[in-house]
This record gives structure tokens, sequence and C-alpha cells, in this order.
């Protein structure tokens, strides 16, 4: 009695099953095949992506570091050059400073000596004059005693240098 | 009989509200029950008496068997019952469509019935005007194919539901119904159909995913005890599954499918004088693996099904065999044995949907297959 299929079952099963794997594969099975393997597909690529991107970022990393290190060389080069510059300039200035003050020092010798030079010049112009009054003094006193005369004479001319 | 013992043991461990004197009681009754008065009812005369009062062939069979009606329980003289249409065509009257409930309650020169015993036991017979009996072809909507309906139609809400989801959440993360089903049809894609169908898988896996899948709901619909279907069961229904298995097997053999039936490779003066044997066995073969198919689900769902009616048949005919109080009694043992077996046949539901696809999809790899 089991064992024996009714052949209404039969037909009905076939109808039903054949009904249900029709909609099934038509309406769902094909779409979330479709949506399981895109996603897969997008996940893979994705995956692949990432460890490029991964891959990039890390030479990027890298050339990052080795911009840093060059920049960074080049200011200590700059900075080094900078003080260079700096001793280099400060020893001009004072190389300058020097000569300069050598200069000032010796017009000023210059100018000293001449001033003394003229100082003297006026000076034994001025004993001239002053020898030519004494002696006119002295002529003009009485010339009476040699002796008197000359002390007067030395008397005045120490006078004179005292001035 | 030891297996009062376990349940007592277990209640005991389990600590599920039943002190101990309640499991005395109860053991005391099995014993009492299995010693003193199975002997009294191995009588003859006490048998035929047992049988009139409860037919636990009968009630079995009811449950396992197809029905035209859709029967749930019956109180005292209240049948809960879905009445369902018949469809008939004889030769003699035509087509007809009625309830079946017309077949309990209908006027006298109704022509048509349910044969009660005979060779058409079961069927529907039409009695002519001259007295003969003929029987009609039937083409009812029968308890199974109401299950084979529901069945579908849950399939059919679930899945196309989700592939609704499916093409909302395109490009998004899978959500709801989603997460569910993508696992089951991912599994059947990686571990039935890519190792077992090869290469061509991707033409095949539609028809192993709905296989698997009405297989599995039928399998579980048939445990859900109180609707008393018993779809999967039938072997009219997992005769036609398999058939569609065999049909695609048929339509997608190659060339290499059929020379290693009809003409094996090997030398000609070893295989010349076993030819037709082999040639016998091969054809054979290919019509004995869908009725394998067909069998193996159909014996696997048939003695779950049975093995429950059996111990609830047994509540019903120790009550009236024995009285209420053993009634009670067994009912505990029997309880827990069909908890026991539902559990086991939710497994079996899954194994065997599980065998069914795995076998179809290596008919469908050995038919595609491209030689060596």
């Amino acid at each position: 009695m089991f064992l024996l299929p009714h052949l209404g079952t039969i037909i009905w099963t076939t109808i039903i099953f054949g009904v249900v794997a029709f909609i099934l594969g038509k309406y769902a099975w094909k779409p979330l095949l479709k949506a399981i393997n895109e996603r897969e597909r997008y996940i893979d690529i994705s995956l692949k992506k990432a460890s490029h991107t991964q891959l990039l970022l890390k030479n990027l990393k890298a050339e990052q570091e080795e911009i840093l290190k060059k920049a960074r060389f080049e200011k200590g080069e700059m900075l080094k050059e900078g003080a260079l510059q700096r001793d280099k300039i400060i020893a001009e200035a004072k190389d300058k400073a020097r000569t300069e003050a050598e200069r000032i020092l010796i017009d000023a010798h210059k100018k000293v000596q001449k001033e003394r030079e003229a100082a003297l010049v006026e000076m034994r112009k001025q004993i001239t004059t002053l020898s030519v009054e004494i002696a006119t003094k002295v002529v003009s006193a009485d010339m009476e005693d040699k002796k008197r005369h000359e002390e007067m004479v030395k008397k005045l001319i120490d006078e004179v240098e005292l001035n | 009989m030891y297996g009062g013992e376990c349940i007592c043991i277990k209640e005991y461990n389990t600590s599920i509200n039943i002190d101990m004197g309640i499991c005395k009681y109860i053991l005391w009754f099995l014993l009492a029950g299995f010693f003193f008065w199975i002997p009294k009812a191995g009588n003859a005369e006490e048998t035929e008496d047992v049988h009139q009062s409860f037919n636990t062939v009968d009630y079995v069979f009811e449950h396992i068997g197809d029905s035209y009606e859709w029967h749930f329980f019956t109180i005292n003289d209240f049948h809960a019952t879905i009445p369902l249409p018949v469809i008939l065509y004889s030769k003699h009257s035509g087509w007809h469509l009625f309830l079946s409930n017309k077949f309990y309650h209908s006027e006298k020169d109704f022509p048509f019935q349910i044969s009660i015993e005979g060779q058409n036991e079961g069927k529907i017979v039409e009695t002519l005007s001259d007295g003969s009996e003929i029987v009609p072809f039937d083409l009812s909507l029968t308890r199974t194919i109401v299950g084979l309906l529901i069945t579908s139609l849950i399939l059919i809400l679930v899945t196309l539901r989700t592939a609704k989801l499916a093409a909302r959440n395109a490009g998004k993360k899978p959500s709801g119904l989603q997460n569910f089903m993508e696992p089951v049809i991912i599994f059947i894609r990686n571990d039935i159909a890519k190792p077992f169908v090869g290469e061509k898988y991707e033409r095949y896996l539609p028809f192993i995913l709905t296989l698997f899948n009405f297989i599995l709901v039928a399998n579980l619909l048939g445990l859900v005890l109180p609707l008393g279907l018993n779809v999967t069961g039938n072997i009219a229904v997992t005769m036609v599954l398999a058939f569609f298995t065999f049909l695609i097997t048929m339509f997608s053999g190659n060339k290499h499918y059929w020379k290693h039936i009809f003409n094996p490779e090997g030398p000609w003066y070893m295989k010349s004088p076993v030819l037709p044997l082999m040639q016998f066995i091969e054809v054979a073969g290919t019509l004995i693996k869908p009725v394998v198919l067909m069998i193996r689900l159909f014996a696997n769902m048939l003695s779950g099904h049975m093995i429950i009616a059996v111990l609830v048949g047994l509540v019903f005919l120790m009550s009236s065999v024995y009285g209420l109080l053993v009634g009670v009694g067994t009912s505990f043992i029997s309880i827990i044995f069909s908890v026991f077996i539902v559990l086991l046949d939710i497994l079996v539901s899954f194994i065997q949907a599980y065998i069914f696809a795995v076998l179809s999809a290596m008919y469908f790899g050995m038919a595609t297959e491209k030689g060596h």
C-alpha cells in the first residue's frame, strides 16, 4: 500500500515540483547566485586593491622618509653655510675695522706731526721775534756792562724757554 | 522496559521538579504493566477485543499514509478535520470536483465512496447504476499534495523575499533572511555542486539548490507533528524527485558517458565475451540509481513517522487495554521517546536532503565527465 505510488500524487508532484523548480530557478537562485558571485568578486578585487594600496603606502612612506632625510640634511648644510658666511663677514668686518683704525691712527699721527712741525715753525718764528725784541731791548738798554748783558740775555732766553 | 528506569534517572538528574515518589510510582506502573498484564493480553480472545477497541495498525497507517481529508485530532465525537478537494475523472460520468466531506455525509445515491476493503482498499470507487464498481482517475488534492503546496509556498516566499533583499542590498552588506539563506546556497555550491558535479556545476546548481531546499523543507514540515503531514514519506513524491534527477542525468549524458555504458574501454578480446552482460549491468545501474534515491528518502522519512505514530498509538492502545492510568504511564515513555525520535528525525531530514542532493550532483557529474 505504501510501496505503490499513486498516479494522481505523481502528476501533482511533477507539476508542483516543476513549477517550484522553474520559479526558484528563474526568480530566486539566479539573482541570489548573481549577487553572491558579484559580492565575492567585489571582495576579491577589494582585497587585491587593499594589498596594492598598502604596498603603495609603504612606498610612499619610504619616499616621504627619504624626502625628510634630504630636507634635514639640506637644513644642516644651510645652517653650516650660514655660520661660515657669518664668520666670514665678521672676520671681514674686523679686518676692515682694524685697517680703518690703523689708517685713522696714522692720519692722526700725521696730523699731530704736522701740527707739531707747524708749532715748531711758529715757535721758531716767535723765538726769532722775541729774540729780536729782546735784542732790541738789550740794545736799547744801556750797553754798559757786558757781564750784566749776558746775564740778562740768559735770563730772557730762560724766560722764553719757560714760555 | 529499561527505558522506564532511564527516564527516571534522567528526570532525577536533571531535576525537572519530579520528585522520587512520582518517579517510583511510574516505575511501579511500568513494571506491573509489563510483567503482569502482558501475558494476559497475549490471550487470543483478549487480543481480538483489544483490536476492536483500538486498532494500532489502522491508527499508524492512517497517520503515515495519504488521505482525502486533513485530520488533526478527534475528541470524542468531534473531528478536527479540513476536507480537501477531490478531483475525479470517470469514463462513465466525466469530471467531478467536490470536497471530501461528501464521502461521510452525503445524499443516498452519491456514486463515489472510499473503498474499505478488497483490492481497491483506500481508493475512491464509483458505483455504477448496475451495481458494479469502477476506479475513476483520481487527481484529488490529498493531504500529501497539501503538504507539497505548503512546502512550495514556504520555499517560494522565503527565497523570493531573499532574492528581493539581495537586489536591494546590492553592493551593501547582506541583511535579514539573506544571512540565513546565503550560507545554505554557498554551502550547496561549494560543498555539493562544485566537488561532485565538476566544472559544469553552474548549469546544475539551480536544480540542486531547489532539490535540497525542497526536500529539507518537506522533511521538516513532516516533523511538525500536529499538522500530521507526511510529504517525503510518500513514495510518489520521492519517485518524482528521483525521476527529475534521472531525466536530467539522461539528457546531460555526453559521448563519454554513453560510451562507458555501451562500449567501455578495453581490449576487444577481453570484453567481447562479457560485453552484453556489462551493457546490461550498466543500463540497469542507470535505472537503479534513481530508484535507490527514491527508496532511501522515502524509507528514511516513513520510518521516522512510523516510529512516532507507533509510540503515540501505544499510549492509546495501553489506555484502551489496561485503563487510563497505564495509558498515562505509557505516555511518559512515549513522549520522551518521541522527542528523541523527532530530534533524530531533524538530523535525518538534513542528512537525507544532503544525500539526495549529493548523489544527484554525483550523477550529473558522471554524465558530464570528460573522457580520460
